[in-house]
């Protein structure tokens, strides 16, 4: 089996062998990167810089994972079984943003990643919202309620770090300007399926999201040099089945998320 | 965010270190409650303060919520007479 009929031979109990849906896939794409950017905040419950920020990236974990479980459950419509795709695939099948696909360093790295990786996802959910997909606009409002909290948490840790000058605002800089290129070719897919949902109203045109992200990120990033409105999306190897670059979080952080080991001490 | 920080005075600020402030959070249930006093967190500025609150007392579902530095609180009433600390 090849091509996207593998999504999901893997991902579904119910779906093997069909073809995917469009919608379906820009779902999966959503809802494992937000599982993922849950995981890469979790690992900063503790060893952040305070009790508070510590807390703030417990809260905004939560918030991923269940803003990932809202859009995992959209799935079913597109016969496939949440459960399955939520618990059943390998990291190697994982549809999420490939800047996620690493841990974020320290502290400086997860700064980057609110901004420039969750902004993304913020612009991805505006879009996704304001289409005319039913579920999306009554379920991502809430989303994008929170997400809100998130933006104001990076947007204020970003310029804190950039404002301190030295180390600080280098590690932000070199972080930020990794992630950025792969995270603009995740949020704007050229590609014939992207262009399918715009057609069908559900996602707003490139150049819509393109602005609403610049505008979301582009103050903050001018803090360290970075001007988003020239930066060019890397598209180098792009997996049109998965709708991202190559590779894939590692397997160990995906099986964690997924809890098997626990699980399978309760699950027969 | 510990008790001990809760209730006033001036206890030690773990944030103090980072340059931080203590900024106190009050929030009401529902629109008319009294603004109740729920707790402080430490923070570099307002922005990160309102999310560092929001973020940590969100056992309730709070129609408001705001906070304020508590260096910006004056005393009042037969306090206010004492040298400050």
């Amino acid at each position: 089996m090849s091509g996207p009929e593998r999504v999901d031979a893997a991902a579904s109990r119910d779906g093997a062998g069909q073809e995917p849906d469009p919608l379906a896939r820009h779902i999966l794409s959503l809802a494992d990167s937000k599982r993922v950017l849950g995981i890469r905040y979790s690992d900063w419950l503790l060893g952040s810089p305070s009790i508070e920020t510590g807390i703030a990236a417990s809260s905004m974990a939560q918030d991923e994972w269940g803003h990932a479980r809202l859009l995992y459950s959209m799935l079913r419509d597109f016969g496939f079984d949440p459960f399955a795709v939520e618990h059943e695939r390998p990291a190697a099948r994982y549809y999420s943003a490939s800047p996620l696909d690493r841990e974020f360093a320290d502290w400086a790295a997860l700064v980057a990643g609110v901004v420039v990786v969750d902004g993304a996802l913020e612009a991805a959910l505006e879009s996704f919202g304001a289409g005319g997909h039913a579920l999306a606009r009554s379920r991502v409002p809430k989303m994008l309620a929170e997400e809100a909290h998130h933006r104001h948490f990076g947007t204020a840790w970003f310029e804190r770090l950039a404002g301190a000058g030295g180390e600080a605002a280098e590690r932000l800089r070199q972080e930020a300007d990794a992630m950025l290129p792969e995270t603009l070719a995740w949020l704007l897919p050229d590609d014939d399926l992207y262009e399918t949902l715009v057609a069908d109203g559900v996602v707003q045109p490139q150049e819509t999201v393109r602005q609403r992200y610049e505008e979301r990120v582009g103050a903050a990033l001018a803090g360290v040099g970075i001007r988003v409105e020239e930066a060019v999306p890397n598209r180098s190897g792009w997996d049109p089945e998965r709708r991202r670059a190559p590779g894939a979080p590692a397997e160990e952080a995906v099986e964690r998320a997924r809890g098997d080991r626990n699980r399978a001490l309760f699950v027969e | 965010m510990s008790e001990s920080r809760n209730g006033g005075g001036s206890p030690r600020s773990a944030g103090a270190s980072l340059g931080e402030e203590v900024y106190e959070v009050f929030a009401r249930k529902k629109r008319g409650d009294p603004l109740r006093h729920v707790g402080c967190v430490d923070a570099p500025g307002g922005a990160l303060a309102r999310v560092y609150a929001w973020k940590t007392y969100d056992e309730e579902n709070w129609f408001e919520m705001c906070v304020v530095p508590r260096a910006a609180i004056l005393p009042a009433g037969p306090q206010s007479e004492r040298p400050a600390p």
